[in-house]
């Protein structure tokens, strides 16, 4: 298991050198530099100072090697629109915000998700089963930015239940998670079903119920159990899917997450901003990926790596 | 009483988009303490949905069991227990085994809970003397290292061991009957041998009762005490072995005695083959359901049902040939050689 | 402190008040270092309020400065300022009461808000003014004519209507209504040029086919194909763009395509002069008209346009050295009709308003022209439920 995992760190490091150096140049490729509203109206000498300092004189190879030093020192650098914020300040300050709210939003929507999925699944047909399927449809069409803003209308607004934007304490974080998680109930309420139905058709389950066990036994330990197992497969697009759709959300919402600073860092070309907010991105996604995985081990004894089986 | 098993006139239906197709017409049989039973037939024609409507297995809807079938159990009728009581009644009283082990066992679940499964639930057993009994089931299949087994998954294991592990967790609880429904069609030659010669022991050492259902004549020689024939949802033929084997005398049996490929035979023919298909279940049948089929075909077949002949105690034919007024037919060679 | 001038300047007291001129504490700024101004403990106030709390992204908190000299006439304990960048969102917070203030410049809420009594609507005048330039290094604009039909093309009171939902007024000058030389009121004592050049040429298309003509070109405009350069990729950007490319498509008659380039590469491109037409606005930094001349001097690095006037510069350098304010009112005067009626450097469109809506119960707050945003200094709340 060690191996496994210290293997896929190794994989997880090339992965993210190829990204970095993938988006460091097509950053420099885009026209236009962070300085150019900056340094508008310096004089020659002093704009030309002001490119040196952050290495903008230099050719973009040099730079290239300039910031995989840096990186290797763990220096992000400094964001160039905003003199005197670190990378790591920005990352700091922002990240725990989207984290809380993307963490938010893939339990509930996973788990409620599962839930409805496995509750239509069982009642076919029946009237959960179409109401849930309702809502999944709706889930998927509706967008997460108009949800947001009926519900920053209806519930905010309207009724005045929750802050209409802003951050604080919880009840900040209500709408723009019900906003975020609506699709990934939505996929995973249609994922699960189907997985249930197809596991309720499996002939283990035909053997569980000649045992003569409960319900409540045949539910979870063989149906549920078993159904989860694909559902795991769509964790990954689920949770980027939700870092991607997180910054609308944040925009309407005005919650400081990180993903406005991302859209600001590339509409400012802010090279140091971009280039760390990328690699935090990645490096996130490559070990929510190696996260699912261990879990689909963990839930799934087929695919399990161990040492008695393996090799 | 050694009458352990009743059913009487039973008869299921499935509601489909097409309409309702009628899988059994009206079953009567029984089953002896002790006894292994087999219901032979090919594929379609309700030998399974018998084998699962005695546990009451098959969902409902689609599947209705229709009104004034009985199935009985020691004298208890099945059909009106509670859910409850099926529940109690699955496992404990009757076991299962299914066709394929490939698929009939939970795949994220390990082999000694499988079997503790039905332990805890019907003997109320704790995991830990579930777990050793299950280790005991797993000798008793002779599954080796059953110590070390119980805590392995299904795909560690071949078919073979795999219906084995199948055999254990239906005789877990120790029931009277055990229902087989298929057990070694999916399974290379030479461990089918094995898997029903295991079958056979723990009958015998258990006192089991079996249903076996098979659509394999070969299967069944050695094995079964009766043998019931199946064709369209209906018994056509019932009787011992040996009279189905030696003194068969519907022309289905025959078809079905000559489709079993002959290992001593000198002259190798090309082995025999029924041609045409059942009847369309969708639709209703007035006359013999084999007529189609039958190269003894006469004009009543196609429009009246035959009657039941009664030849012994025990066995018994539906067929107008057994009419008085029917011509007389040779029963082809098969029937002569030893079986 | 001590400041020596190397010449006269008019307008130095009010060039302190602009940003670049703020004192600073010399000891903190070389301590913090870049880190200045970044965070609420990295940045020292003078004024009413101090910045207690910044969230990044969210909001400001300011409290009263008991230090401040003025202390006694603060009345509000705290200001807070939400950062949000979705317009819906901030005017739904508005109507619902979680804002106090907020500018407002969609036209549905515009409608939505005015109808309510609770609320008063301010919409005043700012020192800036929004344009459209061209490059005289490409060929077709070298002609003035070509330029004043381009001018003179776009219904400016149309477009405020249209493009702003009537926040603001058509700018027929470069100078807006609000600017002061000394204490006389620039605007209120000089025509706007435009107004002129527009009622001697009543069809801008004219003037088109004459400078074609002039120039030995085509005199077809359904010929020409301009290109115009955009700093902005998003939809208000181009609703923006296809006004524009429309307008100048009927009045004169010929293709506009439009190129949607980000801000940073606009910027860029109009730097290096690769673009053909192009808009964007100014914001003056200090109230007196030099802060909208200037920059069009030969050799000034924020006019783009190639283009280079002798007379100009003259004017504008005298002044920017005289003291005396009838005679600079009447060379920015001279200046502002070279660079609109003769040349035609530039093409104002629009002089821009701000424009928010603030409950009743707000009283006493102030925009200055030249400050940031709302003053607070006097404002306090009353009655408020």
């Amino acid at each position: 298991m060690l191996k496994y995992i210290l293997k896929r760190v190794l994989y997880m490091v090339l992965t993210l050198w190829i990204v970095i150096t993938i988006t460091f140049f097509l950053i420099h490729a885009i026209p236009g530099n962070p300085l150019a509203s900056l340094a508008r109206n310096l004089p020659p000498q002093v704009r030309a100072n002001y490119y040196a300092k952050y290495g903008l004189d230099k050719s973009v190879p040099q730079q290239y090697v300039m910031f995989l030093k840096n990186l290797f020192h763990g220096d992000l650098g400094e964001s160039l629109k905003f003199p005197g914020r670190s990378v790591t300040d920005i990352i700091s300050e922002h990240a725990p915000i989207s984290a809380r709210l993307g963490i938010q939003a893939i339990l509930i929507g996973v788990i409620v998700g599962i839930v409805l999925g496995i509750i239509a699944g069982f009642k076919r047909n029946r009237w959960p089963d179409h109401l849930v399927m309702f809502v999944a449809i709706l889930g998927v069409c509706l967008p997460s930015f108009v949800l947001a803003a009926l519900l920053q209308y209806i519930l905010s607004v309207k009724i005045e239940l929750f802050p209409t934007a802003g951050w604080g304490t919880g009840k900040y974080t209500v709408l723009p998670t019900i906003a975020l998680c609506f699709g990934s109930i939505a996929t995973y309420a249609r994922y699960m079903r189907s997985s249930v139905l197809d596991v309720i058709n499996q002939d283990y389950i035909l053997t569980a119920k000649a045992k003569g066990i409960s319900n409540f036994s045949l539910i979870w330990k063989h149906v549920i159990r078993n159904a989860i197992i694909p559902a795991i497969t769509i964790l990954p697009p689920q949770i980027a899917g939700i870092f991607g759709g997180s910054f609308v959300i944040e925009s309407i919402f005005a919650i400081p997450g990180l993903g406005s600073n991302l859209v600001d860092a590339v509409n400012n070309r802010d090279y140091t901003v971009i280039m760390g907010l990328t690699i935090f991105y990645c490096a996130l996604y490559i070990i929510s990926l190696l996260v699912v995985d261990i879990l689909y081990g963990v839930v799934d004894p087929r695919v399990r790596v161990s040492e008695d089986t393996t090799e | 009483m050694n009458r352990i098993l009743e059913v009487k006139n039973l008869a299921v239906s499935f509601h489909t988009y097409a309409g309702e197709v009628k899988a059994v017409r009206g079953v009567n049989f029984y089953l002896d303490r002790g006894e292994a039973l087999a219901l032979v037939g090919e594929s379609g024609c309700g030998k399974t949905v018998t084998a699962k409507s005695l546990m009451r297995l098959n969902p409902i809807p689609p599947a209705e069991i229709k009104e004034g079938s009985s199935i009985k159990y020691n004298g208890k009728e099945v059909l009106d227990m509670s859910k409850e009581e099926i529940r109690a009644f699955r496992g404990a009283e009757v076991g299962m085994i299914f066709q394929d082990p490939m698929t009939s066992l939970n795949p994220t679940m390990k082999i000694g809970d499988q079997i503790a499964e039905s332990l805890i639930t019907h003997m109320n057993l704790n995991k830990k003397d579930a777990l050793d009994k299950a280790v005991q089931m797993l000798e008793r299949v002779d599954i080796p290292k059953p110590e070390e087994r119980i805590n392995s998954y299904p795909h560690e294991f071949s078919g073979g061991m795999r219906q084995r592990v199948m055999i254990a967790i239906a005789l877990a609880c120790n029931p009277r009957i055990l229902i087989a429904d298929e057990p070694t069609t999916a399974l290379d030659v030479t461990i089918q041998a094995q898997v029903l010669e295991l079958l056979k022991e723990l009958q015998s050492e258990m006192n089991t009762s079996i249903i076996l259902v098979t659509h394999d004549l070969g299967v069944v020689a050695n094995f079964a005490d009766r043998i019931h024939v199946m064709y369209a949802g209906k018994i056509v033929e019932k009787g011992t072995t040996r009279e189905i084997f030696y003194e068969g005398e519907h022309p289905y049996t025959w078809a079905l005695l000559s489709s079993v490929p002959d290992l001593y035979e000198e002259n190798r023919k090309k082995l025999y083959s029924l041609a045409g298909t059942p009847p369309d279940l969708l639709l209703p049948l007035d006359g013999c359901p084999f007529a189609s089929r039958c190269r003894y075909c006469m004009q009543i077949c196609k429009e009246k049902m035959p009657p039941k002949t009664e030849l012994s105690e025990s066995h018994s034919v539906s067929c107008w040939l057994k009419h008085p007024s029917a011509p007389k037919v040779e029963k082809p060679h098969i029937l002569r050689r030893d079986v | 402190m001590e400041i020596t001038l190397e010449g006269p300047c008019a307008y130095f007291e009010k060039l302190l008040a602009f940003k670049t001129m703020y004192p600073q504490r010399k000891d903190l700024v070389e301590e913090w270092g870049d880190k200045a101004g970044s965070e609420a403990e990295y940045t020292i106030s003078c004024g009413p309020f101090k910045l207690e709390k910044w969230t990044h992204k969210s909001e400001l908190v300011l409290v009263k400065n008991e230090n401040y000299w003025d202390a006694d006439k603060v009345k509000l304990d705290k200001v807070t300022y939400k950062i949000v960048e979705d317009p819906n969102t901030a005017s739904n917070m508005l109507s619902n009461g979680q804002l106090d203030i907020c500018a407002v410049s969609k036209p549905e809420w515009l409608e939505k808000f005015k109808q309510r009594d609770d609320m008063t609507y301010v919409s005043e005048f700012e020192p800036s003014v929004a344009y459209q330039f061209f490059n005289q290094e490409v060929e077709l604009f070298s002609n003035a004519n070509i330029r004043k039909a381009f001018a003179l093309a776009v219904d400016k009171e149309e477009l405020v209507d249209v493009l702003y939902y009537g926040i603001g007024e058509p700018a027929y000058g470069w100078i807006p209504p609000v600017m002061k030389v000394g204490d006389k009121t620039y605007r209120d004592v000089v025509e706007e040029p435009l107004k002129k050049l527009q009622e001697e040429n009543p069809d801008p298309k004219e003037l088109l086919i004459k400078g074609l003509e002039e120039l030995g070109m085509d005199p077809d405009p359904s010929k020409i194909t301009i290109n115009m350069l955009e700093g902005g990729t998003d939809p208000e950007t181009r609703r923006f763009a296809e006004y524009y490319q429309q307008a100048y498509e009927t009045a004169l008659g010929v293709n506009i395509k439009a190129e949607y380039v980000d801000w940073p590469v606009f910027l860029d491109r109009v730097q290096n002069m690769d673009y053909e037409l192009a808009g964007m606005g100014w914001m003056g930094d200090y109230d007196d008209p030099m802060t909208f001349m200037d920059m069009w001097m030969t050799g000034s690095e924020m006019s783009n346009t190639g283009w280079s006037n002798k007379e100009y510069d003259e004017l504008i350098k005298k002044a920017q050295e005289s003291l005396d304010e009838e005679e600079r009112l009447e060379c920015f005067k001279r200046a502002e009709e070279i660079l609109l009626y003769e040349d035609a450097v530039i093409a104002p469109v629009i002089y821009r308003k701000s424009s928010r809506f603030q409950y009743n119960y707000v009283k006493d707050t102030m925009k200055p022209l030249f400050g940031s945003g709302i003053e607070f200094k006097y404002a306090y709340t009353q009655d408020r439920k």
